[in-house]
Parts: C-alpha cells; sequence; structure tokens
C-alpha cells in the first residue's frame, strides 16, 4: 500500500478520536484555565491507553477546538477561555452587548474552521519550508515581533493612546515578575515564592476579565436596577438564522481570512512566539488594512472583521505551531511540548528524520487538522446554538457562576490558592482601570508577552554583544520595525483624518 | 465636565509606586536585567508624567485631588462602588473558606451568600440553584476535570 492509501486509512479509522478531540477541545477552551495544555495534560495518562494513531489524532482535535472554545465565553460574557480568546472579546462582546450575540459567535465559527482548514493545508504542503523559513528569525526578530503586537495596544485603547500604552508598559513590567532568565534575579516578588515562576497568565486573565466584569455586573445589576443589559432572548430559529448570518459574513471577506491564516500559519511556526501574537497581529492588521478612517473607529465596537482577524489567524496557530515541533523537534508552546512527549512515548523519533522515517504517522497528523476544522464547524455550531441561550440567563445568578467557575479555573492552572488570590487581586486592579478609561486588555497582553519580549531581549542583548543595535541591524528585524512605524502613521494618518472630517 | 480622557486616577500612581520597587529589587544587577527593567519603568513614568500634565490641565481647577475620579469621602465611594466592592470582599472571603471548608462546602455557602446578594430572594429558587450550582460545578471541576481542589476537614 502506498503511503497516500494508508494516510486515508489512518484517518477514515480515526475519525471517532477527531471528532472527540474537538469536541474535548471546544469544552475546555471555554473554561478559563482548561486551554490546550492544562487540558492535554489531564487526558496524557488516557491518551496513553490508545493506539499511537489514535491519541494523536485525538490529540490534533484538542488543538483545533480549544481554539473556538476559547471565543464563545470572550463573546457571551466578556471572559475568554484562552488567552489568545482576549483578542476576540474586543470585538465579540461590544457585538454581544448589541444584541448580536449569535452573529459575532457565527463569525468565529466559520473564521475559526476556515483559519484551521487551510492552514492545515498550508502545513500539509509546505512543512519543510515554513520550518526553513523559521529558523532564519531569532532573538532580535521575534523581539520585534512582540513589540509590533503590543505596539497595536495603543490602537485598541480606544481615543486615548497614553492610557493605553501606559496598561501595557505596566503588563510588561508585572509580567516579568519572578526569577530572571538568564541570572536568577528575583524581582518584583514581595518576597512570595510562587511568584518565583512568574504571574501565571491565567491568574491575570481571570481577574483582569472575569473578576473586573463580574463586579461591574453586580455595580450594574444591584445599583442601576438592571438585568441583563441589551441581551434580547430570541427563538431557535432566529438563532440559527443569525448564526449562519455570521458565516455567511465571513465568506465575503476573502482577504482578511486569507491574511490572517497566512499570520497565523507563520507565526504558529515561530517556536516560542505562538497565538498570542498571532491573534494580536492580525488583528493590528486588520485595523491597518482598512479603507476609510471611519471604519477605522469602529474598531473595539464591535467590528467583525476583527473577530474575523483573530479567529482565523489563532486557529492557523494550531497548525503552524505543529510544524517546527515535527520537522524540528522543537516544541513552540507548552501544548506542542506536550504533544512531542506525547509522540516520544509512542516511540517516535520527532525532528528532521521524522516524514522520513514516519511518513504514514507525519501526514496522518498533519491531514488529520482539515479533517478536524470541518468537525468544528458542526460540532461549534451546535455548541454555540446551546451556548448562546447563556446571555438568557439572568446577572443574579450569571455573576456568580462566573466568580466561582473563573476562581476554580485560576486554582486549576497550577493547584496553587495563592493564584487564587492573585487573581483576585487582579481582578481588583481591573475594576479599578475600568472605572478610570485605562483598558485591562492591554495590560494582559503586555502580562502574557512580557515572557517572550524579556527572553528575547535578554538572548537578543547577547548575540549583540551588550550592544541594543543588534536589534535594528538584522534585515528581518528592521523589516519589522519599518513595518511597525508604517503601520503607525498609516493608522495615524486615518485617526487626524477621521477628525478633520468631524470637526468640519 | 471632565471627560475619561484627562482624568489621571489612582492606576497610574499604583503602576509608577511598583515601577519603582521593581527597579529597587534590579538595581546593582547584570545589564540585561537592569536595562529591561529601565526600559519598562521609563515607558511607565514618561506616559505617567504625559497623563498626570493632560489631567492637570484638564482639571477645572487645577488641583490635584479633583484629578482623582474616586469621590472625595468614603460615603461617596461606597455609594458609587459599594457593590462592586462587596461582590468583591465576598469572592475574597469565599476563597478564604475554601482553605478552610474544602471547595465543596465553601461553594455551598458562596453560592448562598453570592446569590442572595444579587437579590434571588425567592427561597426555593435560592435553595434550589444553590444546590443545582454546587453540584454542577463539584461535577466538572472535581469529578470530570479532576482538578484537585481542597476538601478541608471532609479529606480522606
Amino acid at each position: 500500500m502506498d503511503v497516500f492509501t494508508e494516510v486515508l486509512a489512518v484517518l477514515v479509522l480515526g475519525l471517532p478520536f477527531i471528532f472527540g478531540g474537538v469536541l474535548i477541545g471546544v469544552i475546555a477552551g471555554a473554561l478559563p484555565g482548561f486551554g490546550a495544555s492544562n487540558t492535554l495534560i489531564i487526558m496524557l495518562p488516557l491518551t496513553l491507553q490508545l493506539g499511537m494513531h489514535d491519541a494523536l489524532l485525538l490529540v490534533v482535535g484538542l488543538f483545533v477546538g480549544v481554539r473556538l472554545g476559547g471565543a464563545t465565553p470572550a463573546i457571551l460574557i466578556n471572559v475568554p477561555g484562552t488567552a489568545s480568546g482576549a483578542v476576540t472579546a474586543f470585538e465579540g462582546f461590544p457585538l454581544n452587548k448589541k444584541g448580536r450575540a449569535n452573529f459575532a459567535l457565527g463569525i468565529a465559527l466559520l473564521a475559526s474552521a476556515i483559519g484551521s482548514f487551510a492552514s492545515g493545508g498550508i502545513a500539509l504542503f509546505a512543512a519543510p519550508l515554513i520550518a526553513r523559513i523559521a529558523l532564519e528569525f531569532s532573538a532580535p526578530e521575534i523581539f520585534a515581533l512582540t513589540i509590533f503586537s503590543i505596539a497595536m495596544v495603543g490602537q485598541i485603547s480606544g481615543d486615548n493612546l497614553a492610557k493605553g500604552w501606559l496598561a501595557g508598559a505596566a503588563g510588561l513590567l508585572i509580567g516579568s515578575v519572578g526569577v530572571d532568565p538568564m541570572w536568577g534575579i528575583e524581582r518584583g516578588t514581595f518576597g512570595f515564592v510562587p511568584l518565583y515562576d512568574g504571574i501565571p497568565v491565567i491568574a491575570a486573565l481571570v481577574g483582569l476579565y472575569a473578576i473586573s466584569e463580574v463586579m461591574v455586573m453586580a455595580d450594574s445589576a444591584l445599583s442601576k436596577g438592571g438585568t441583563s443589559g441589551a441581551y434580547l432572548p430570541t427563538g431557535s430559529r432566529d438563532r440559527a438564522r443569525e448564526i449562519l448570518s455570521g458565516c455567511a459574513l465571513v465568506l465575503k471577506k476573502p482577504i482578511d481570512l486569507l491574511r490572517s491564516t497566512a499570520i497565523g500559519s507563520f507565526i504558529g511556526a515561530l517556536p516560542g512566539a505562538g497565538a498570542n501574537i498571532a491573534s494580536f497581529l492580525s488583528y493590528q492588521q486588520a485595523i491597518t488594512f482598512t479603507r476609510t478612517a471611519e471604519e477605522q473607529k469602529t474598531f473595539g465596537k464591535g467590528n467583525p472583521r476583527g473577530i474575523i482577524a483573530s479567529e482565523a489567524a489563532d486557529n492557523a496557530c494550531a497548525s503552524g505551531a505543529l510544524v517546527p515541533m515535527m520537522t524540528l523537534g522543537i516544541p513552540g508552546s507548552p501544548s506542542t511540548a506536550v504533544m512531542l512527549l506525547l509522540m516520544m512515548a509512542h516511540g517516535l523519533n520527532v525532528g528532521p528524520r521524522l516524514f522520513s522515517e514516519n511518513p504514514v504517522t507525519s501526514y496522518a497528523i498533519l491531514g488529520a487538522i482539515p479533517i478536524a476544522a470541518i468537525c468544528l464547524f458542526f460540532i461549534g455550531f451546535f455548541g454555540t446554538f446551546v451556548a448562546s441561550r447563556l446571555v438568557l440567563i439572568p446577572v443574579g445568578v450569571l455573576a456568580p457562576v462566573i466568580g466561582v467557575f473563573a476562581l476554580g479555573g485560576a486554582f486549576a492552572a497550577r493547584y496553587l490558592m495563592f493564584d487564587v488570590f492573585l487573581a483576585l487581586a487582579f481582578g481588583l486592579i481591573g475594576y479599578i482601570m475600568r472605572k478610570e478609561g485605562y483598558p485591562p486588555q492591554a495590560m494582559l497582553i503586555g502580562v502574557i508577552l512580557a515572557p517572550s519580549v524579556e527572553s528575547n531581549f535578554f538572548i537578543g542583548l547577547r548575540e549583540g554583544f551588550g550592544s541594543p543595535l543588534v536589534f535594528f541591524e538584522r534585515p528581518i528585524a528592521l523589516g519589522i520595525w519599518i513595518c511597525l512605524l508604517l503601520s503607525t502613521l498609516f493608522i495615524a494618518r486615518k485617526k487626524k483624518q477621521s477628525l478633520d472630517t468631524s470637526s468640519r | 465636565m471632565k471627560s475619561k480622557k484627562t482624568k489621571f486616577g489612582v492606576f497610574p500612581v499604583i503602576v509608577a509606586v511598583f515601577a519603582a520597587y521593581y527597579l529597587t529589587d534590579v538595581w546593582g544587577g547584570r545589564f540585561e536585567t537592569v536595562g529591561y527593567g529601565l526600559l519598562c519603568a521609563s515607558f511607565v513614568y514618561i506616559l505617567t508624567m504625559v497623563l498626570a500634565v493632560k489631567g492637570l490641565a484638564g482639571s477645572r481647577a487645577g488641583r490635584l485631588a479633583a484629578m482623582v475620579d474616586w469621590g472625595s469621602s468614603l460615603t461617596d465611594l461606597l455609594r458609587a462602588h459599594g457593590f462592586a466592592l462587596l461582590f468583591f470582599l465576598s469572592l475574597v472571603f469565599y476563597a478564604y473558606l475554601q482553605t478552610v471548608l474544602g471547595f465543596t462546602a465553601a461553594t455551598a455557602l458562596g453560592f448562598m451568600w453570592l446569590l442572595w446578594f444579587m437579590r434571588v430572594r425567592s427561597i426555593g429558587r435560592w435553595l434550589a440553584l444553590s444546590g443545582a450550582l454546587t453540584a454542577l460545578s463539584h461535577v466538572i471541576l472535581v469529578e470530570l476535570l479532576d482538578v484537585p481542589l481542597s476538601e478541608g476537614p471532609f479529606s480522606g
């Protein structure tokens, strides 16, 4: 039997496992604290009992499903299930507040499915090429890329650039708390040993989003006597129609889809970069490539293109991240590290010889991604259909439920009660930020990207023998800085044009 | 009237104080560590000053106190944010209770208090929801996801 036929046989027999993996991923991604890596770790003993192909296909399904899972609560209750889902919340929750939650869910659903499908195809045919290009990126390039992502913070902070950048800078500082990656110097820990490893991202995510959100809910529900705000209950047929209309909109934005998928596939292939950078970068590029200043002003207020950009890139990252792991043996993220462990446990020699020694397994893993994307659409449709009823739950019940599950998620990251109290502290800070007009999502971006910024800053300085010029001398890094400058000037010019138009 | 754009607030003060503490930890260390700290802290201080200048310029009387938006007295603070702060303190106490009573018992009490606080006042509905949500939390977090939450005095 030739390789193609064998791969096909593996995929057909493994369909139930792909389907199951997607289902588990969608559910796990919706719970803050239970992203891909935590869920994989919990499921590792189970996967070791399965056959090699079944286990790997289950895990691939999980990778694909968890991304959409993270977007669902981000849209419905402004509490992203995953860090990369935070970008979807920027546009999805404002759409929800306008009574268009199902529409936003439909957009996220199809953008996720297409992003996964297309990037799976890219990975299948171009994995070695992508890996070779990814090798050209080292610390100065990744540092430039992460700063590029954070710089868009100012653009999503609404009217006040300084407030957004201050929140982002605070996030960069807070995110570097702990023992530094090179010299072991303890910084900003206040003597707490659990902080030596740094700020757990889940605690920051849960606090800045979930806890501050429930505080705002309590405030508005009790002092203003409101209930669920602008959420409008609709019948089953109306909800299904709304979800499908969101899907239809995605098909009308092929350029956004293509650009976001390309960004996600490529960024996912960079070791250490990750889905967070891909989502932010893709979102920033969606803002940059808006035709009119008026449309640019709608970002942050429920622009569907923002959801398309973040979800397509986020899902494209899943297959992108598998490329360096499979071709070079370099896991780019905690979740791919767990997958690497799983592959090694099943006797696979992961690295440059994987494709030549185990072609059937290798191509089955990559071929499973487009299949998982199709499963994602169907599972996701019914999942979002059911989940959309969440908006009908009164705030008086929703707020306590979110609070309890969010704190459970904060605990689940490292099994430490310290993280629960840390999440509460972030919650208070998030509430203060919201009341004073500082965007907590900007701080979260800084916290998430701080380890990457810092480690690449350190390594880059070492590569340049202490000279900061190393970040500007390399052609790819210089190209990224130029793109950053041009994007910022382009957007600033559009804002100025918009101000001139409105003052006339 | 001051808009949100020019309000200074307490957040920049918190961040600036933290940045100062951070710098005291890294000062005298290796240049990469100090360099990163200085890079972030300098952004924080520059932006804080920009916002302070904007806040002063926007404040009608130009007084520092007018720049902070949390009210001029404790009564104002509680009136504007009392419910949110009480909900927050409830969550803090709930987290503490978990260490004493264990997750399930603390969650039962937590849901009972929080639902009552959020004005679920029909006794039947309040009890049913508290019980159901506690059971759901236990099933999902403890049984299905196998999170090793505290069992308190009920362990073993």
